[in-house]
């Protein structure tokens, strides 16, 4: 236990309260502390209101006002509309589909896929923070919000070989945006170009509890029969027809929207070329 | 000696310092009992333990470089864990392979903490002795406690762990710990193992696949591949390892500080994300029997002036931003000027390494600590080949002092051998052009350009502008649109062509406009009744009177 002597308290300038100790000094009698549940002030409504008239004419009851002061207002549950567009997304197309959708999967699979069950948007301020700086720390300069560029990002990292950073940026715009489904289609794209055939089965199996009546479904099916012949979620099995394709391996969709003009390729070559002519004409 | 109640734990100040370090030496020289100098060497073995994790809090918060009060803490707090392990080791030693005494689970168990934890603090080029770890394993291993869980206390917490997970974590730690990896990355990588305890399991046989080995009978740490001799040897797979690397990036997701507590929750999640990075490449499996690194040709030492940082390679290797000093004057071609820039920057300011070996991927430099100051794993390194050549771009991936020589040992990852300075114009300036300005550009080495880059500040990458170069007599628009590699502070960025400009402008001639003419419907409007009495004036919208 302290043995220091506590001080007095002083109030502003250092100056101790004089009129308090000369009043406890002459045995000033006690306040009356009232239950604080009396002072609780009826509900109010929001708004300025006239002040009503004072109850008592002989002086303000600091007490009261002061007990008043700590009771915390009732207030309503704020409704915030970033909740309600999470919702008021556009549904998808619906089409007819014969593939059933297996419900023995494994949550560690795909759990982080699913907005079911992981909703960013839920996540406390902290945590929220967190995944934030995550996300700015290991995808810079993109806005998972933007479909179209996460997609290009995501292909750029699968073409610098760096197939794990594509596959995990799609998975945090998928939280982000569940109901793009460009996105969940990209990711199935790049799982079939790393013939990552469980990856794709998982990734399927949650764009179909996500998007269950998506138009672009068959060609998921038609990708994944290729991939994992005889998998039940692809439908039945049939291997490729000799007319749906020539090469060694069925066409891809373009999920990943890879530009068809190659107009850049050539310009990005003519570029090399130039800067390299620039360093030779420097270094001499 | 004193006891644990007199000692303070406050290893921030020197004479706390002292005194920890004088009842280290007075249990050291003590003629007591076995009984009683292992209870005091738990007992100072907890109290170092509780006195470094209030100190390394401090200590690793700091994003700055060390000051010379930091490196001497932590070089005390090597020291002191060198000397616990030397009097454990000794009091081990003293029962002959005795391991029946009660007490000695927990020796053996502290011992190979204060060897870990000595690597940690230490990390020098000459490393640590590794046969007296795995004979401490090996006495545990015939005193059948190989697997017996205990409780120890380490970064203040206790942990319920066996032996072999300890040793195993000490092998881990001295491998990851090579200099690749700053102290505070260090220390997240710890506290990972720490929480990746049920993942650190020892195999006798070979597993196959990517998996490292410890052989029992040399003076080695942990390898690659089959065991090559008859000796013992224990095996421990990385693919668990890499399982619980997963988890950790899926917590990340979620918002989870992965451990929720302990100094590393504190640190900045960059550093997080470089050690998952780093542990990504350290736990993928070997490339078959392909060698891991390129062959390396010495150098003898080549005297080389280098630039730390994308600001001073510009500012000293190109010559951007240098201040003469004078007013601007009107003879550009004035040799005053050049020579005022060129004696800005004094021999005194200059950094020195030499080159030690090289490679097609690297180099290796060596260099005094007064030269090496500030530099640091991930920043980039610039330098001139030769007398007026083409400078030379690299990332710094180890560093590590001797513990003796007063050297530091650095390692350098190649990115370009040719880079070209190139002056960058932003298509849309809010500022006057004074957001312009020069980049290096680093050549890829496939001719279409596809790997060709920019080093580049981390805040010109988020700007996403485009930008406008002249290159001779070409103009290109160009945008950043991906990351190749980074470092502390810089952004290896790859780019695309954009089209230069807008589509022109169709002009039509003899345009034509459609007839914009129209005309207003007319209103029927009531006829006025002559004995209408209006009750209130707001009854119609137009009195009879004008409607008359």
């Amino acid at each position: 236990m302290s043995s220091i002597p506590r001080p007095i308290p002083t109030s502003l300038f250092g100056l101790p309260p004089i009129g308090a100790m000369m009043k406890s000094a002459f045995g000033a009698p006690p306040k009356k502390h009232k239950p604080a549940a009396h002072h609780a002030p009826a509900q109010k409504f929001a708004g300025s209101w006239p002040t009503p008239p004072a109850e008592d004419e002989v002086g303000v009851d600091m007490t009261k006002l002061l007990a008043a002061v700590k009771v915390a207002p009732e207030l309503s549950t704020i409704e915030w509309d970033g909740d309600r567009s999470r919702a008021a997304a556009p549904a998808a197309v619906t089409i007819d589909s014969t593939a059933t959708l297996a419900t023995d999967i494994a949550p560690e699979e795909h759990e982080a896929l699913l907005p079911s069950e992981f909703d960013p948007g839920a996540l406390d301020p902290r945590r929220r923070k967190i995944r934030d700086r995550y996300i700015a720390a290991r995808f810079p300069g993109i806005d998972l919000q933007s479909a179209a560029r996460v997609i290009k990002s995501a292909r750029l990292y699968f073409e610098d070989d760096q197939p794990e950073l594509a596959i995990e940026l799609l998975d945090m715009a998928a939280q982000e945006v569940p109901h793009e489904s460009p996105i969940w289609l990209a990711r199935l794209e790049l799982l079939f170009l790393m013939r990552d055939a469980d990856g794709f089965v998982a990734a399927a199996r949650a764009f179909k509890q996500s998007h269950p009546h998506h138009e672009a479904w068959s060609e998921v099916e038609r990708l994944g029969r290729a991939l994992i012949p005889g998998e039940a979620l692809f439908g039945e099995k049939s291997g490729p027809r000799d007319h749906d394709h020539y090469g060694p391996w069925p066409h891809t969709p373009n999920w990943i929207q890879a530009p068809w003009d190659l107009t850049p390729e050539i310009a990005a070559a003519d570029f090399h070329r130039s800067a390299l002519r620039l360093a030779g004409r420097a270094a001499h | 000696m004193k006891t644990k109640s007199s000692l303070s734990l406050q290893f921030q100040r020197p004479e706390a310092r002292a005194d920890f370090e004088k009842a280290r030496r007075d249990l050291k020289c003590a003629e007591t009992s076995f009984d009683e100098q292992a209870d005091a060497f738990l007992e100072l073995s907890t109290q170092l333990d509780t006195g470094v994790s209030r100190a390394k809090r401090e200590l690793l918060s700091t994003s700055l470089t060390w000051n010379e009060e930091n490196q001497s803490l932590m070089l005390w707090i090597h020291q002191q864990h060198r000397g616990l392990l030397e009097t454990g080791t000794k009091l081990v030693q003293s029962r002959q392979g005795d391991t029946r005494h009660l007490v000695m689970p927990q020796l053996v168990m502290h011992c190979i903490l204060h060897w870990a934890e000595a690597v940690k603090w230490g990390a020098w080029r000459e490393r640590d002795e590794y046969q007296p770890l795995h004979d401490l394993y090996l006495l545990a291993g015939s005193g059948r406690f190989l697997d017996t869980p205990a409780t120890i206390m380490a970064d203040g917490r206790g942990h319920t762990v066996t032996v072999e997970k300890l040793y195993l974590r000490a092998l881990l730690l001295d491998r990851f710990a090579s200099g690749s990896l700053t102290r505070q990355q260090v220390e997240i990588v710890d506290a990972w193992l720490w929480h990746w305890q049920g993942s650190l399991k020892a195999e006798r046989a070979f597993p196959g696949g990517a998996s490292l080995r410890a052989d029992l009978d040399t003076n080695t740490g942990l390898r690659e591949g089959a065991a090559k001799s008859e000796g013992p040897a224990i095996y421990v797979r990385l693919e668990p390892l890499e399982t619980e690397r997963r988890k950790i990036v899926r917590e990340m997701h979620r918002g989870h500080m992965v451990p929720p507590h302990g100094c590393t929750a504190d640190l900045r999640i960059e550093e997080h994300v470089v050690v998952l990075d780093y542990l990504r490449r350290a736990l993928r499996p070997a490339d078959g029997d392909a060698p891991q690194r390129a062959p390396r040709e010495q150098q003898a030492g080549l005297r080389l002036e280098v630039w730390i940082g994308l600001s001073e390679i510009l500012a000293r290797g190109v010559g951007v931003g240098t201040e003469t000093g004078r007013y601007r004057a009107l003879q550009m071609n004035d040799p005053a000027i050049e020579q005022q820039s060129r004696q800005r920057f004094a021999d005194a300011a200059r950094r020195y390494l030499w080159m030690s070996d090289s490679s097609a991927t690297g180099f290796g430099f060596e260099a005094l600590e007064s030269d090496a100051a500030g530099i640091e794993v991930g920043d980039l390194i610039g330098w001139r080949k030769g007398l007026g050549g083409a400078i030379i771009l690299g990332k710094i991936m180890r560093r590590m002092p001797s513990s003796t020589s007063g050297q530091v040992f650095i390692g350098v990852q190649l990115l370009t051998e040719n880079a070209v300075p190139m002056p960058l114009h932003q298509v849309v300036t809010f500022d006057n052009g004074m957001a312009d300005g020069t980049y290096m550009f680093v050549p890829g080495d496939d001719d279409s350009g596809r790997h060709d880059g920019f080093v580049i500040s981390e805040k010109t990458f988020e700007l996403q502008a485009t930008y406008n170069a002249h290159v001779g007599q070409d103009h290109f628009s160009l945008k950043f649109n991906r990351v190749r590699s980074r470092g502390r502070g810089w952004i290896l960025a790859g780019f695309e062509i954009v089209p230069a400009k807008a589509p022109d402008v169709v002009m039509v001639q003899d345009l034509t406009l459609p007839n914009f003419d129209f005309t207003l419907d007319p209103i029927q409007l009531p006829e006025a009744k002559p004995d209408e009495e209006i009750a209130l004036a707001w009854d119609r919208e137009l009195s009879p009177r004008l409607l008359a």
